[in-house]
């Protein structure tokens, strides 16, 4: 495993559960008992109602580029050897968006609309950081075509 | 609408865009003193005082600020505020400044900005480093996601969901270039094409160099008064007719985030606008947040001057020069004049001084109403943006 350059997470009780599974390869959602909403990120309650009855439910692993960035110029370090990398804004299938990585694809093949699955870079002993990477199981006519999201 | 009750009767630039040889202590101390000799009274007659704590990376004085400059200028303010919403935080001064003015608890109110950011070779958003916070940094720092890329997202997103071309972004930078110009100030005069923008290195796609402010050393200072106080100075006031603000955030991961900006300045403007009793066919010039090329396109339709996506096409319509249907950053802006970390404080500056009729080469003759939009940040999609309406005396 190549060292670990990048900002690492700062763990605390609250958000444990989701570090946790991330641990373990799952990407952890809450989904709330009372609107019956998804959100993210992880945390103590549902910050759509408010409402502290959440349930921990692991995600599909799938969804789609909402909109993706190719960082060319990033000095930081864990970054600076990365350029170019994909940043981007996926769509889950749960229909909640989040901020991460593509990986494991040239960065002129990710397009809107590009399927992907969630998988983990390894940061430490203790922390794996989800990104995503084109789904090979999806339709690949989809994959290649489908624009909207 | 009623007469405004707060006006700019003090309002500087520092012309330098580098000043190695300085500190934001001493910037501060001769903008501070340039606005308020425009006006005519004391250090002592400072009754409120604004400053922001900390640019997160470019100005550096820290959380306290506004109470360790006070004790460095040596003023006694009743009233101090330093809420940090990037480069929002000027525009949210004027409006907590204004309702402490109109609630009778301050006559005067001093507004400042200083920084370093270019001879402190600060990255300012191309870079970030540090201890990841447990929320929400953690979530979001590994991503390497610095600011042009938070930009670069919605510009990607803007562009699929109207059909924009990178052309149309480029004629932001193109049109800031050409207002530059006129103004000896600038940090950049030369002309530029869409062509240059386009070709220029990707920083982060599909936004380019030239897609970005410039970085600059700077400061900048803006003195407010009660009617009561104005009449006494002896500038010319500016009134602040209108102003508004609204945030945007994550929304629980519902936010598609480039929608939402348009959102967020659009609930400012209308507060603005409403308050001043004009609307957006009214405006005589424009200052609008310009950090990027995509800033305004976005910017311009929170204004409600143009629909979704056709703020391209209303800029190339209208022409955005000091002699077009809509005056735009005549000062050549963050692209192109200066932009020390910060840009909404200048915005206002700009603004005063088209209503005042002393911008010089650069004055859109006879300006009567101005609108500024001033977008920052507290961490990506977390923003703020501020709406003023500003009418001349």
């Amino acid at each position: 495993m190549a060292e670990w350059k990048r900002p690492l997470p700062t763990i605390v009780k609250q958000t444990e559960p989701y570090w946790a599974a991330a641990r373990e390869g799952k990407l952890l959602l809450q989904l709330c008992g009372g609107c019956k909403q998804y959100q993210v990120h992880y945390r103590s309650f549902c910050c759509f109602c408010w409402s502290g009855e959440v349930e921990d439910i692991f995600a599909r692993g799938t969804g789609t580029v909402f909109t993706y960035t190719v960082v060319h110029r990033n000095r930081a370090p864990g970054f600076a050897e990365a350029v170019p990398y994909v940043a981007a804004l996926v769509e889950l299938s749960e229909g909640v968006k989040v901020l991460t990585n593509i990986v494991n694809c040239e960065p002129e093949r990710v397009h809107i609309g590009l399927r992907v699955r969630v998988s983990f870079m390894t940061a430490s002993d203790e922390i794996r950081i989800p990104v995503f990477e084109p789904d090979q199981d999806a339709d690949s006519n989809h994959s290649s075509s489908e624009e909207e999201t | 609408m009623s007469a405004p009750n707060v006006a700019i009767v003090g309002a500087y630039e520092h012309p330098t865009r580098l000043a190695p040889d300085k500190d934001e202590w001493q910037l501060t101390a001769e903008v501070a003193r340039a606005a308020l000799e425009q006006t005519g009274l004391k250090p002592s007659d400072i009754q409120g005082y604004f400053m922001p704590p900390s640019a997160t990376m470019g100005g550096y004085i820290g959380p306290g600020a506004a109470l360790l400059m006070s004790d460095y200028l040596n003023i006694k303010p009743r009233f101090i505020d330093e809420t940090d919403v990037g480069g929002a935080s000027f525009g949210y001064y004027v409006n907590r400044a204004a309702l402490a003015i109109n609630a009778g608890l301050i006559d005067t109110a001093l507004i400042t900005y200083a920084s370093l950011a270019r001879s402190g070779h600060v990255d300012i958003g191309s870079g970030r480093t540090g201890k990841a916070a447990p929320i929400p940094e953690s979530f979001e720092q590994a991503y390497g996601l610095a600011g042009i890329a938070f930009y670069a997202l919605l510009a990607r997103r803007y562009m699929h969901e109207y059909g924009v071309a990178p052309e149309a972004l480029a004629a932001v930078a193109v049109s800031a270039r050409r207002n530059a110009a006129a103004n000896p100030d600038a940090a950049y005069r030369d002309p530029i094409t869409v062509d240059d923008v386009l070709t220029s290195p990707e920083i982060a796609s599909p936004l380019h160099r030239l897609d970005c402010c410039i970085v600059s050393d700077g400061a900048g200072a803006i003195i407010l008064a009660s009617r009561r106080m104005a009449q006494q100075c002896r500038s010319k006031p500016v009134w602040v007719a209108g102003f508004g603000e609204a945030i945007m955030h994550t929304d629980g991961g519902r936010s598609g985030w480039m929608n939402e900006t348009v959102d967020m300045v659009a609930t400012a403007s209308r507060q603005a606008y409403a308050m001043a009793g004009i609307g957006p066919d009214d405006i005589d010039v424009a200052g609008v947040y310009d950090a990027f090329t995509i800033n305004v396109l976005l910017g311009l339709e929170g204004l409600g001057v143009c629909g979704r996506g056709e703020a391209g096409n209303f800029m190339e319509e209208r022409g955005t020069g000091r002699d077009g249907g809509f005056p735009m950053n005549l000062d050549g802006g963050g692209l192109s004049s200066n932009h020390p970390g910060r840009r909404g404080l200048f915005l206002l500056i700009e603004a005063t001084r088209q209503l005042r009729g002393e911008a010089g080469p650069w004055q859109r003759p006879g300006a009567k109403t101005a609108v500024t939009i001033a977008t920052g940040a507290a961490s990506l999609v977390r923003r703020a943006s501020a709406t003023h309406v500003l009418v001349a005396d």
